[in-house]
């Protein structure tokens, strides 16, 4: 950092140019938001019309109704066993199709290309247009929300398998084979130890998605504690609206503190 | 970890005595055979109380394509002009999002932020309702919100930007952390007020960290966007489910296609611009 002397004869804390990025940064930036602003027609006289009734609907919402907790804990079991099928189908496609697609183990590059390719275009779909495309197929109910939950968790964690398997060292399976271990013995000892720790991590980040995914799901429709959810608000039930918004948190946020101890648990 | 079964203490006293790869009943291995085992049994139980047959849904791919392959092709290109403002406003709203959210984000990731901020409780306070806004997936967001306010794309962009606050502020809080180091001790010690710390110290080195967390949201927020139409909150995503609704599938996938195409493009360019700053 060059020192820079002010006209006043104070020494300045950043440099010229840092000085200059920032300021480069900032009119960049305040640029875009005003193009963007002019760009849509945000419908604000209409909002701003129908702002007096907040404080009454918020002052609805100022309450729990607890009738309704054995049934919205029986809905987030559906929820949550959702999500935990999903996973356990996802992860054992993407195993297999994280093989075929990870550079150093795919038996042709065309393969790899083509699954990857076909990965890549399943996780640019949000997976309510995916449930949505499904449930036009399969009907409503369970089989179309776990299927739609499946394919994401493959579009997930194909390729978040298939870059671990990537950064895979070839030398300890060549030592292996060349010490006359077998296929599966090679498997099992010299490539799971070092890509598991990995593939946990995946698991459970997963895991958080996928629960948030499955309750998400449910207010397009797909059962679980999303379906009350809606329905609730649908019938203008406020009570229960906040009931369920707290189950809801309590049970992300537990999700979140667990995977947390789970992580620090890994690193040390 | 590559060879953590392996026991280094074990000496061959006969050359043909065969060690074994992986010790058979130490504790960790039992512990690990424990937990699969009630993670499968979880896995199972939630088979059975879903009463859905894993088969079904192994099996429901070729009726989902064929489904899909008469109904949704060809797709219908003429929906293309009229819906173009809808599509053109679904960029700039997550633009706009992004924008909202970081400025509102750095603010809360300061007073998140041990280092920055020395009020234990406000940290703790803004750090629960953080935690609120985030787990609370974004659809309950948009639902929500709507109910409150009625419908309109004003409301999308209020749940994105709540969404978005609740990732970006721990990210930047996070961040802030790892590099509030020596420069901000330095200055401080120098008699630096709070806000030149924040200005010069702060803001040069949080730069590149805010980019890459600001462009990572910004290809969420594109995603979330479409989302966030489907409860009648604005953009693409309620013409795809009106669409959807009215079994207009021609019409419905050429609009999912346009928002793939849109995401795929966005996640191809945060990708370079993030590997172009690292």
């Amino acid at each position: 950092m060059n020192i820079n002397v002010n006209g006043n004869g104070k020494i300045a804390l950043s440099s010229r140019s840092q000085q200059m990025t920032s300021f480069l940064i900032a009119v960049g930036a305040i640029g875009l938001f005003v193009i963007s602003l002019t760009m849509i027609n945000l419908d604000l006289v209409a909002f701003v019309g129908r702002l007096y009734r907040i404080p009454h609907i918020l002052s609805l919402f100022m309450a729990l109704e607890f009738s309704i907790f054995g049934e919205a804990i029986g809905e987030l079991v559906v929820s949550i066993a959702m999500a935990l099928a999903a996973l356990l189908l996802g992860g054992v496609i993407s195993l297999f199709l994280s093989f075929l697609a990870a550079d150093n183990t795919a038996p042709s590059k065309t393969v790899a290309a083509a699954i990857k390719g076909l990965v890549s275009t399943i996780r640019a779909i949000p997976n309510i247009v995916l449930i949505l495309m499904i449930m036009a197929a399969l009907g409503l109910g369970p089989v179309a929300a776990v299927t739609s939950l499946t394919l994401s968790s493959i579009g997930y964690f194909t390729k978040a398998f298939a870059s671990t398997i990537e950064e895979q060292d070839t030398a300890l399976i060549e030592s292996m084979r060349a010490t006359g271990a077998s296929w599966f013995q090679i498997l099992v000892h010299g490539f799971f130890p070092n890509v598991m720790p990995s593939f946990l991590a995946w698991i459970s980040i997963r895991l958080e998605m996928s629960i948030s995914e499955s309750i998400s799901l449910g207010v397009i429709g797909a059962g679980g504690i999303g379906t009350m959810l809606s329905r609730a608000i649908r019938t203008h039930r406020h009570a229960e609206v906040s009931m369920l918004i707290l189950i809801i948190f309590v049970t992300m946020l537990t999700i979140e503190i667990l995977l947390n101890i789970v992580k620090k648990k890994a690193n040390t | 970890m590559a060879f953590s079964g392996f026991d280094q203490n074990v000496v061959p006293s006969e050359m043909n005595q065969v060690i074994p790869l992986a010790k058979k009943d130490s504790p960790a291995r039992i512990k690990m055979w424990l937990t699969i085992g009630f993670i499968a049994a979880l896995i199972v139980a939630s088979f059975i109380h879903l009463s859905v047959n894993p088969l079904d849904i192994l099996t429901a791919p070729p009726t989902m394509l064929t489904f899909m392959a008469d109904n949704f092709f060809p797709p219908n290109t003429e929906i293309v002009a009229n819906s173009l403002p809808v599509i053109i406003e679904t960029f700039f709203f997550a633009v706009i999002a992004t924008y909202v959210s970081a400025v509102i984000s750095f603010t809360l990731g300061i007073l998140m932020s041990e280092r920055l901020n020395r009020h234990a409780v406000v940290r703790r306070g803004v750090r629960y309702f953080v935690a609120f806004l985030r787990n609370i997936p974004v659809i309950i967001w948009g639902s929500l919100l709507v109910f409150i306010f009625g419908i309109g794309n004003i409301v999308g962009l209020i749940a994105l930007t709540i969404a978005t606050m609740g990732f970006l502020s721990r990210s930047y809080a996070e961040s802030m952390n790892d590099i509030a180091g020596e420069r901000l001790e330095a200055m401080y010690a120098s008699g630096a007020s709070y806000m030149q710390i924040l200005v010069h110290g702060l803001i040069p080195e949080f730069m590149p960290a805010w980019l890459n967390w600001t462009l990572f949201s910004f290809e969420i927020n594109i995603r979330a966007s479409a989302i966030l139409g489907m409860v009648g909150a604005g953009g693409m995503g309620m013409l795809i489910n009106s669409q959807m609704n009215l079994r207009n599938f021609r019409s419905a996938s050429m609009l999912i296609m346009i928002l793939v195409g849109m995401i795929l493009i966005t996640e191809f360019t945060v990708g370079f611009l993030r590997r172009k700053m690292t």
